[in-house]
């Protein structure tokens, strides 16, 4: 071969070149490739390859490929991950390299077939991968950490609410055998036995509506209904149903107006509200206001109105974000719910004055819905 | 089918695929010290204007390895797996356990060479039955749909492609792939000659 010009250029590259004949003597050997192999030029030129590198010449299927691509031009790649690394593992560094080589034939000025071998480190690159998969391997058993913490909430959500079911409907039970048992003592004409029964059948009525209104907060976490046009007069009515014994005032309006079935809970838990502040003689109106595209409903009683506390707590619900302080601690169950239902129809609760306004304050509810 | 091929003539081309590709499989059982079943290989022969409307359904990203090749006959062979198996068979023939099915860096390097030994085993087999030379590109990895790998071989420039396809897979390690040749009418014309003159 007689190209000193092509090979200078070969000779100081960063990547070690070697050049076999067709009988597979080295021909040219590069700086880079005495380096790492620790064998000089002069020693391996004109020594076959397996010769120099024996441990090439023991590999059959580098041999085959090595003839491959001098004798049928096929170029070849080789990865020192499977098992071929031209520079042996044990190299003047101490240190085993990462090879990535590359075996192209090309032919010689007289026509003869030779095969350039390209032999580049890739060591870094190993160790970027390397750093890549534990990284990956971290981020995914940190994954897998949290899949497994949220299917362990999710069971004992589901625990939970399997608890709560069974606990709904055996306390249900015994409030009708309650309600079963008053019901035989309102026949009794004594006055004052009379007033008790009265007084037992709300108190199992509160118990009926506090499980009741359990039920509609599990409810509002699977919430998906879109509001509709629904009867308002069927909604007070439906309320109005959970108490026997409480005066509660409303005439049919034949309004319909946008929410879902959910309407009738914001107001027997208005209700509910209103026997817990004024307790069982307590009075209740229900009146509408004509706005034109909507509805002001209110929700008046005579009883001794919210506590500052909790009015200041209302307060929030219109404008209630994550930390606001309006929870369903500071403002108790019923309301609670109102407001979350409320919330889901796009509209708020306000608390004003008492239509029913009396010896006592009374407490001012009201809200308003889009006509439906 | 393309106007101047006959049934005979695909005989004779699946015929020599079938060759190459029985030296893969040698190759692919060496390295993998495992069994290795090969399909009959299918060969279509289909109008370049088609090909996007005949692959429209395999819009699944595969792991290839190709090679192109120009003189008596050009065209693109390549080695095409789903991306599950391409991963699976880097680990098994490094010897690495566990991890994931994914492909980084040191794995395709890894594909590249088993993908340049499953091409080169075709076309060198190929090669010796026509004894005719050819020039080669160097092997490319990529991750591509099918139709692209046979629509980007820009040397197409006839009205037909006849596509020369064998299905492989090894059962041990549940690996699949596809060894695919591309030529150019023009050029199977010349390989067929090469062909009747063996």
């Amino acid at each position: 071969m007689n190209y000193p010009g092509f090979f200078a250029v070969l000779e100081n590259l960063p990547v070690g070149v070697c050049a076999v004949d067709d009988k597979l003597v080295i021909r040219f050997w590069n700086r880079r490739m005495e380096m790492w192999s620790g064998l000089s030029a002069d020693k391996v030129l004109d020594t076959p390859l397996g010769e120099a590198l024996p441990h090439l010449g023991k590999d059959e299927v580098f041999i085959e490929r090595l003839n491959d691509s001098i004798f049928r031009h096929i170029p070849q790649l080789f990865s020192s991950r499977l098992g071929v690394s031209v520079i042996p593992e044990e190299n003047p560094s101490g240190k085993p390299m990462e090879q990535r080589a590359s075996i192209v034939p090309f032919e010689g000025a007289e026509g003869d077939d030779y095969a350039l071998i390209v032999v580049e480190d890739i060591s870094e690159l190993k160790k970027e991968v390397e750093a890549y998969r534990k990284m990956k391997d971290r981020a995914i058993m940190a994954l897998n950490e949290q899949l497994k913490a949220e299917k362990e909430v999710f069971e004992a959500n589901e625990e939970a609410s399997l608890y709560l079911d069974v606990m709904s409907h055996d306390l249900n039970n015994y409030n009708n055998v309650i309600l079963g048992y008053a019901s035989l003592l309102e026949n009794y004409s004594d006055e004052k036995v009379q007033k008790y029964s009265k007084g037992i059948v709300l108190a199992a009525e509160r118990s009926f509506q506090i499980i009741h209104s359990v039920g509609a907060v599990r409810r509002l976490k699977n919430k998906e209904s879109v509001p509709v046009a629904i009867s308002l007069d069927n909604a007070v009515k439906e309320g109005i149903g959970h108490y026997s014994h409480v005066d509660i005032a409303y005439s049919d309006t034949g309004a319909k107006v946008r929410a879902d079935n959910l309407l009738q809970d914001v107001f027997a838990n208005l209700f509910g509200n209103s026997i817990r502040t004024g307790g069982m003689d307590v009075k209740i109106r229900v009146y509408t206001e004509d706005l034109g595209g909507q509805y002001l409903i209110h929700v008046d009683d005579n009883g001794p109105g919210l506590s500052e506390d909790e009015k200041r707590s209302l307060l929030l619900c219109s404008g209630e974000k994550e930390g606001s302080g309006f929870n369903l601690k500071s403002v108790g169950l019923p309301l609670y719910i109102v407001c979350k239902l409320l919330e889901g129809y796009g509209t708020h609760l306000t608390y004003g004055e008492s239509s029913l306004k009396g010896e006592k304050k009374g407490s001012g509810f009201s809200f308003i819905l889009d006509k439906g | 089918m393309g106007p101047e091929i006959t049934v005979d003539d695909i005989d004779a081309f699946r015929e020599l695929i079938n060759i190459g590709i029985g030296r893969s499989a040698g190759m692919l059982n060496r390295i993998t010290s495992s069994h290795v079943v090969l399909s009959v290989p299918d060969v279509r022969v289909i109008p370049v204007s088609d090909v996007d409307e005949i692959f429209h359904d395999s819009d699944e990203t595969m792991s290839t390895v190709s090679l192109d090749y120009t003189g008596s006959f050009s065209g693109r062979t390549a080695v095409v797996f789903p991306q599950d198996s391409a991963a699976k068979l880097a680990m098994a023939v490094t010897g690495e356990d566990g991890g994931f099915n994914d492909l980084d860096s040191m794995k395709v390097e890894v594909l590249k060479e088993v993908g340049n030994i499953l091409v080169s085993g075709v076309m060198g087999s190929i090669s010796n039955v026509l004894k005719s030379s050819l020039s080669y590109s160097i092997p490319v990895y990529n991750e591509s749909e099918l139709r692209d790998l046979i629509m980007d071989c820009e040397k197409f420039s006839d009205e037909y492609v006849i596509i020369g396809h064998a299905n492989f897979t090894i059962r041990d390690l549940e690996i699949s792939g596809n060894i695919v040749m591309i030529l150019e009418m023009g050029s199977l014309g010349h390989l067929l000659e090469c062909i009747r003159q063996v």
